[in-house]
């Protein structure tokens, strides 16, 4: 078990940069998820650290040894790939035990760590099974034995659940965390799937572009996002985001949102707003509360809207309307029978409002 | 009504049935009955001249014609096998590079393109003892006695083999190369991150997955080695003294030049077992492969 450290870790393809000057220090035991959508180069820096592509800058440090010149072999680290690559020719257990094998470990100690993985993961029924013979979610669980059986100083995931099942996904997401609290091991994971990097990371990293947006635990992202990027990829349904006029009057600050919707500026950010003409409100869906009152002034941000879509999930029914064009989505948690058209009041808790400067996109307060 | 639902399918099936007989039934069985014959392409009438078993007795006794079967065994396992082994390296090497693969795939294929025949007068010039382009480069650097390439009853079998893996190379190399490209990515990457060296990787990994590619590149060279007859014919002529002598020169020479159609008929059912054999094996050895992929 060990740390890992990246020290301005950069790769190009030619004049594509796929990660740009990483910084970033893993400690031991940590379970760290990289997270971002598809190209923001969570897979790249993932490969990088297990040596199966080259550094175009940059070090890495394993257990604080450099390992930029290192092969893959010799890094100790063992890692779960998207479409499992298990060895087709080898059954169960000689997917688990072919890497103690490689290294000439002694027979007994192979047979003995292979039985614990086998046993740690169920698999006793399939031991002499092969891959083909094998449903997806049992070949995810040897890939998972397989690198358990190495004991390395990190296990790195690359999308291990992007193949399989809804339902199955979230049992084995369950099993992975369960694993980790196990084996008190350094994970790096890296996933597109935001429910994973909140349910499994000590520690979530969003990339987006080769760089990275904010790094911070699952519930600092989710309540305090960095910028509008952050903000609306995690979480679900993503947040709302309505642009705003800053707009003076008689010493307020009112933000109007459009015709209808003039809202007063609250006290503590007053002044961060001051210079600004315009900004980005973020607000989550149960933010956004339909209220039965009659009240529906902009006072206590209160505001009267129309209904497109009502999509009713059981706990909650998530109310769809337009605010200046831009679909807005409210979770109401009581539900009621709602139709189309019919003209709902909402609160928006204006505690939890997040505000975006309008051109940096990044957040004011 | 009831006759036309039983002639219509007759009817459909009758082409088929009529090609094929014409292009493999009859003379597969006109050839087997003329091997119960004494038919000699010079005397039509010896067609009805039925002598039974003859012909396999006498080819039984035949010591030539055992030491042609054995020859060809011998061109057959050290053919396939410097093929399959120069092919895979060919291949490794091509699958290596990343600029410029498509031009060395066209330019590795070039012996292909050249008929056995020709290639066949080429090497007889390159092995040539007085005038071959092999004796006068061993010249420059101070052999001064001309081998007998062509000529020597050792090193005429092995100048036919060289001249057949040179034309022949490149098929086993596209075959396994359409293999290596075939392999997924992530099980290679696995075993690296696993521990193994670059010849670990390919000894426990690329070689598993490869091999259905290679009893298949088998199969078809080892059907297409076995009735080696153009190069050997015009290197050597079966010569010097029928030591380069295989089965299908022998059959041919037996058959069009001795007119003796009845005798080569029998042999060629004889030599038919050596191709059965081979394949055979190899599609067992195939099938097993694939299998031990969890392909089938």
């Amino acid at each position: 078990m060990a740390k890992v450290e990246l020290k301005n870790l950069t790769k190009k393809y030619g004049e594509v940069i796929a990660v740009q000057n990483m910084n970033l220090t893993i400690s031991d035991n940590e379970f760290l998820v990289l997270v971002g959508p598809s190209g923001c180069g969570k897979s790249t820096t993932l490969r990088m650290i297990a040596g199966l592509e080259e550094i175009s800058g940059g070090e890495i440090f394993i257990r604080d040894q450099l390992v930029n010149e290192k092969d893959p072999k010799d890094r100790n680290v063992s890692m779960v790939f998207q479409n499992y690559a298990l060895y087709p020719h080898m059954t169960v257990e000689e997917n688990l035990g072919f890497s103690l094998k490689i290294a000439k470990v002694e027979k007994e100690e192979i047979e003995k760590r292979v039985r614990d993985a086998v046993q740690i993961l169920g698999l006793e029924e399939l031991r002499k099974r092969k891959p083909s013979q094998l449903s997806g979610g049992q070949r995810q669980r040897v890939a998972m034995g397989r690198a358990i059986v190495r004991r390395p100083d990190a296990f790195l995931f690359d999308e291990p659940l992007s193949n399989l099942d809804a339902k199955l996904r979230t049992q084995m997401r369950t099993e992975i965390k369960k694993l980790h609290q196990k084996l008190k091991t350094t994970i790096i994971y890296v996933t597109h799937d935001q429910v994973e990097a909140m349910t499994l990371a000590d520690r979530i990293i969003i990339m987006k572009d080769g760089y990275i947006e904010q790094i911070g635990s699952p519930i600092e992202v989710f309540t305090k996002p960095a910028n509008i990027f952050v903000a609306t990829f995690i979480g679900s349904p993503p947040m709302n985001i309505i642009e705003g006029d800053v707009i003076r009057k008689e010493n307020k600050l009112i933000i109007k949102i459009d015709d209808e919707i003039n809202l007063e500026c609250p006290q503590k950010i007053q002044s961060s707003l001051e210079n600004k003409n315009k900004i980005y409100l973020g607000i989550r869906a149960e933010d956004i509360m339909p209220k039965e009152t009659s009240d529906y002034t902009n006072s206590n941000w209160c505001f009267q809207k129309s209904i497109n879509l009502a999509e009713p999930l059981g706990t909650e029914t998530q109310l769809f309307f337009t605010i200046k064009n831009k679909e807005i989505i409210s979770r109401m948690y009581n539900p009621k029978d709602v139709k189309v058209g019919d003209k709902i009041n909402f609160q928006i808790d204006s505690n939890k409002v997040h505000f975006f400067d309008a051109e940096t996109e990044k957040t004011i307060f | 009504m009831g006759r036309n639902i039983l002639r219509s399918p007759i009817m459909l099936l009758l082409p088929s049935i009529l090609a094929i007989g014409f292009v493999i039934i009859i003379p597969l069985i006109f050839s087997f009955y003329t091997s119960f014959t004494s038919y000699k392409l010079t005397r039509p009438d010896s067609l009805f001249n039925f002598v039974g078993f003859r012909n396999y007795e006498r080819l039984i006794d035949n010591t030539k014609f055992w030491y042609a079967f054995g020859r060809t065994i011998l061109f057959l396992a050290v053919v396939l096998n410097l093929e399959l082994l120069f092919g895979l390296g060919i291949a490794l090497l091509i699958n290596k590079i990343t600029w410029g693969q498509r031009t060395l795939r066209t330019i590795m294929m070039f012996p292909m393109m050249f008929s056995p025949i020709l290639v066949g007068f080429q090497w007889k010039y390159i092995f040539n003892d007085n005038i071959g382009l092999l004796n006068n480069f061993l010249y420059l650097f101070g052999y001064e006695s001309a081998i007998p390439w062509l000529i020597d009853k050792y090193l005429a079998m092995g100048s036919i083999m060289v001249a057949e893996i040179w034309a022949n190379t490149s098929i086993f190399a596209i075959l396994l190369l359409a293999g290596l490209l075939g392999i997924p990515r992530d099980p290679i990457e696995a075993a690296r991150v696993d521990g193994c060296n670059s010849w670990q990787v390919f000894k426990n990994i690329t070689l598993p997955f490869l091999m259905p590619f290679v009893f298949i590149a088998l199969t078809i060279r080892s059907l297409d080695v076995g009735r080696a007859y153009d190069i050997v014919h015009i290197m050597t002529g079966g010569g010097p003294a029928m030591r380069t002598e295989l089965l299908w020169t022998m059959i041919a020479r037996i058959g069009y030049k001795d007119a003796n159609m009845g005798f080569a008929n029998a042999m060629s059912y004889v030599s038919i077992i050596l191709s059965i054999a081979f394949t055979y094996y190899f599609f067992t050895k195939l099938v097993a492969a694939r299998r031990e992929l969890g392909q089938q």
